[in-house]
């Protein structure tokens, strides 16, 4: 059933209604509080598919049309991502340290205010 | 054997498209109509105050000797190490399975190649068949260790706080009008069984808490 809920997230139907949805007055759910845990699983998708399908439209070059319509891939790729997200941030932090090494002048001196 | 029967049956029989818009689940089963409905906040208070109940009362309920009857999930794990079984071991496997899964999946991702049609679909096809492999033995030390707590306080409790909220929220169709198919816990543990089976099947997709997961 969760695998069923995930393919509705990917459809179509429901791509075009979130798409509508920040536009015009559509609304996917009956009730508009209390999402039980089921809504909230099915939102969560709709977003990651949103996103998956962004990221194809961009040529993102770990992903085809294949990958999306098989969930154990889809796993694979969110996870792999994580991994390259995490590595991309270390590096981006290795090189500023970098930087200030080589440039002592880039820190910064902040003179505290005496109170009145 | 029945109960997986049910379940099959239960998972054609239920529209996902209707349990995500209503947060309800209609069935038909023996030309009457069924459906269980997402518990309000103040039925979720009332179960959770009959758990608290059922808590004490379990954990007062002593034989004639005056020794306790039930055992907290704690006090069971510690009989379970003396009988040689570690709890904390299936937990301990999980993970490690987890782990290769996370190494299949890297691998599973190096093989995607921008156009499908460079890919080598026989190596991907058997990558995902070994990652399914391991999610499936995740799956069953999760129930070994699941079934062997079952005995516990804290899960007998949740299983009554489950079956409070079915009582409260599973209704009939009978002459137009939608109507609770139980009064009480003790009806619905002499209802039919194949019934129950899917009723409990749609529960657990409709009360899951978002704590859980």
């Amino acid at each position: 059933m969760w695998e069923k809920i995930r393919e509705l997230a990917f459809s179509w139907k429901y791509q075009t209604l979130l798409k509508a949805g920040k536009t015009l007055d559509v609304r996917i759910f009956n009730n508009v509080i209390d999402f039980s845990y089921v809504q909230l699983y099915f939102l969560h998708w709709l977003i990651i598919a949103h996103s998956l399908y962004e990221r194809l439209a961009m040529d993102d070059e770990h992903l085809n049309e294949d990958v999306l319509k098989d969930f154990i891939r889809i796993e694979a790729y969110l996870y792999c991502e994580s991994i390259r997200k995490e590595n991309k941030k270390y590096q981006k932090e290795s090189e500023k340290n970098e930087i200030d090494e080589n440039h002592p002048e880039s820190f910064e001196f902040v003179f505290l205010k005496p109170r009145n | 054997m029945e109960k997986i029967e049910a379940k099959n049956i239960a998972k054609k029989l239920i529209d996902p498209e209707q349990l995500i818009k209503d947060n309800k689940a209609e069935f038909k089963f023996e030309d009457k109509m069924y459906r269980v409905i997402t518990p309000t906040y103040k039925e979720k208070i009332l179960a959770s105050e009959a758990k608290d109940e059922k808590y004490m009362e379990l954990l007062e309920k002593n034989d004639s000797t005056g020794k306790p009857i039930f055992k907290r999930k704690e006090q069971l794990i510690e009989l379970y190490k003396k009988q040689g079984i570690d709890i904390n071991e299936f937990d301990n496997e999980f993970k490690r399975l987890g782990e290769i899964i996370k190494k299949k999946q890297i691998e599973l991702n190096s093989l995607t190649k921008q156009n499908k049609d460079d890919e080598d679909k026989e190596k991907i096809k058997s990558v995902k068949q070994q990652i399914t492999v391991l999610q499936t033995k995740q799956v069953l030390t999760l129930n070994e260790k699941t079934e062997l707590l079952r005995y516990s306080i804290e899960d007998k409790c949740e299983n009554h706080y489950l079956q409070v909220l079915i009582v409260q929220c599973t209704e009939v169709f009978i002459n137009n009008n939608w109507e609770k198919l139980y009064k009480n816990i003790d009806e619905f543990n002499n209802g039919n069984e194949a019934l129950n089976n899917r009723i409990n099947f749609i529960a657990a997709y409709l009360f899951t808490r978002n704590d859980i997961e």
